[in-house]
């Protein structure tokens, strides 16, 4: 069995495997085997969403993400967050996070920054100029959501529950940021490397 | 009884610098602006905790002699500043508080809170507070860095002139 350990390359089907690497892990690797408990309880879930359709896989995803995407840079991000205990960001909720932005993101979308807010919770910010996109998913399972357009006015101030956060109303908005980096700068990648 | 709350104090000059660190490393609070490569500074910087968002107040440094230098390790922090008046003009208010856990007494002596109105403020107001100030506010990454203001500075007022005062 591999899953969200996948991206920092360790595997777990194989105990003997398992067991030495451990001896050697880092702190980091170390947390992020406590971590993957937390997802093996979260699959379950995960699967019911797929069967319901109302959620993808973010495993699947992963295969897909052939080419340096956002799913690299964001699992890498989201994850040396995750390692500090001060950000006290478990990873079930890096997990849940991937997967609303499976939803949002497509292989174009301009990455978002990630920063943990002190208490479980983390906020996703697409910022240029005067632009904004903010969202703030708390740990109590609420949303903020913050947007301001090209002329720097305040267009959207949201918070409600998490699951009744529209994806499809944020992907139009990061797909509208998007275009606005890219016609401005199309290398923008480079920034990320 | 609850302590009265005191969002403002007017002792404090409108001019005033106010200081605060913002984490670096790795890369989670100064994130690149995806046009220009210019350090962006996210609102998740300016965190509320207990009774207000903790911060070094100019005034104070200067009487105490506390230099920016001292406020921060720039091998993980940055700084940010804003104008006491910048605080005041999105309706929110400056006290001096004193930090005693502080390793240097000095600084700590010169430690202030940014508040709102309310104690604490509701998600949406300080979430609005706080972006206002993002957009107003300069950085300084390094020791011997000048001070900039981000890409998103859209008021025209003090920032621009103090873009790059040092």
């Amino acid at each position: 069995m591999s899953m969200v350990l996948e991206g920092v390359d360790v595997e777990v089907d194989d105990k003997r495997e398992s067991d030495a690497r451990i001896v050697g892990m880092s702190a980091l690797t170390t947390r992020l085997m406590s971590g993957h408990t937390c997802h093996v309880q979260e699959q379950d879930e995960f699967l019911d969403d797929q069967d319901q359709g109302h959620g993808q896989n973010i495993s699947a995803g992963r295969l897909r993400d052939e080419g340096g995407t956002w799913r690299t840079y964001m699992r890498a991000l989201l994850f040396s967050i995750a390692a500090e205990p001060e950000a006290q960001l478990r990873y079930r909720t890096v997990d849940l996070c991937m997967r609303m932005l499976e939803g949002v993101m497509s292989n174009e979308s301009v990455y978002p920054s990630a920063t943990p807010e002190g208490d479980g919770g983390i906020t996703l910010e697409w910022i240029s100029g005067k632009w904004l996109i903010e969202l703030d998913l708390e740990a109590d399972g609420q949303y903020f959501l913050l947007h301001s357009g090209g002329d720097g006015v305040l267009k959207t101030k949201q918070r409600g529950m998490v699951h009744d956060l529209s994806l499809s109303a944020l992907r139009g908005l990061v797909a509208s940021f998007t275009e606005y980096v890219v016609n401005l700068n199309p290398t923008w990648r480079s920034l990320y490397v | 009884m609850q302590d009265a709350w005191q969002k403002d104090d007017k002792t404090l000059g409108k001019d005033g610098q106010v200081y605060r660190r913002v984490k670096r490393v790795p890369a989670h609070y100064v994130h690149p602006d995806p046009v220009t490569g210019a350090p962006t500074v996210g609102n998740a910087a300016f965190r509320y905790e207990g009774d207000g968002m903790s911060v070094s107040l100019g005034e104070l440094m200067a009487a105490l002699e506390v230099e920016t230098n001292d406020l921060c390790n720039w091998a993980e922090y940055s700084l940010v500043r804003f104008l006491v008046k910048d605080v005041r003009f999105l309706k929110g208010g400056v006290v001096a508080s004193v930090d005693t856990e502080d390793k240097n007494p000095k600084r700590g002596e010169s430690h202030g809170l940014v508040r709102t109105a309310n104690r604490p403020p509701d998600k949406a107001t300080w979430g609005e507070f706080r972006d206002g100030l993002r957009r107003i506010l300069t950085v300084r990454v390094g020791k011997d860095s000048e001070w900039v203001a981000t890409s998103s500075s859209v008021l025209p007022s003090s920032v621009q002139t103090r873009k790059v005062e040092s």
